[in-house]
């Protein structure tokens, strides 16, 4: 087996794969002020505990022991969603603060970027934890669904709201998605 | 609804009064039927290759793809 799913099975290349990826910060909001994701290493390291427990959770009904994609896919998201590994995100403006004016940034930035702010603001971890569970997924996918704006807000909107998911929904998540 | 026993049987509960008592042979291949298809396959593209949330972001607010 290789790839980024057995890559992923290894500690240290879970840490700087997800590290990496938690780090950035949107460029479009980067690009007119400054935005800080800050990730918390110890949460990384706790995260891959989990995935690997769940993948544990998976194996023990499996002949191969080698759980597919929608399954590692949904322990990804499971253990990452668990984790919170964004502690903060430091805006130079908030959404808030962009829409009364209240800014260094200027008026027609301030109104470019303010929707996307005002979400990523609100739902950074969730967004980042679905992103990159479903972008391994999709590489392991012939034909992956796309999705749009509209299912990635209820996505957010449906991790953020329920902190206690069983394993079995996030795997369901990806092979309904996926699997049509 | 199920009971195991120390032997690794499944007696049915459905059937009582007439129990069913499954093999662990047989009890494995009904688990496995919950989660068919249930091997790792190759990777098709690599991970850059894939749709990312930023660019729906980017195609939703500010228009470009």
């Amino acid at each position: 087996m290789d790839g980024l799913f057995a890559d992923l099975e290894q500690e240290e290349l879970f840490v700087s794969f997800i590290s990496e990826h938690f780090r950035q910060s949107p460029t479009e909001i980067a690009s007119v002020m400054h935005c800080t994701n800050h990730i918390d290493e110890e949460r990384i390291r706790y995260s891959f505990g989990e995935y690997k427990q769940n993948l544990e959770k998976f194996d023990v009904f499996l002949r191969s022991r080698n759980p597919d994609h929608y399954k590692r896919a949904g322990a990804l998201l499971h253990s990452l969603h668990e984790s919170e590994i964004i502690t903060k995100v430091d805006l130079e403006s908030t959404a808030e603060e962009l829409e009364a004016g209240y800014t260094r940034v200027n008026y027609g930035d301030a109104e470019h970027i303010l929707k996307f702010v005002e979400f990523y603001e609100t739902y950074y971890n969730q967004m980042m934890c679905f992103d990159v569970s479903y972008r391994a997924c999709a590489a392991y996918e012939n034909t992956p669904v796309q999705y749009d704006f509209d299912y990635l807000y209820n996505m957010c909107r449906y991790l953020r709201s329920n902190s206690n998911l069983a394993l079995d929904t996030f795997f369901m998540m990806f092979k309904s998605l996926m699997a049509r | 609804m199920g009971r195991s026993t120390e032997t690794g049987q499944v007696e049915d509960a459905m059937t009582a009064g007439t129990v069913k008592v499954h093999t662990s042979a047989e009890r494995d291949d009904s688990v496995v039927l919950m989660y068919p298809d249930n091997q790792l396959r190759d990777q098709v593209r690599s991970y850059d290759e894939t749709q990312s949330a930023f660019s729906v972001i980017r195609s939703t607010f500010f228009n470009q793809l």
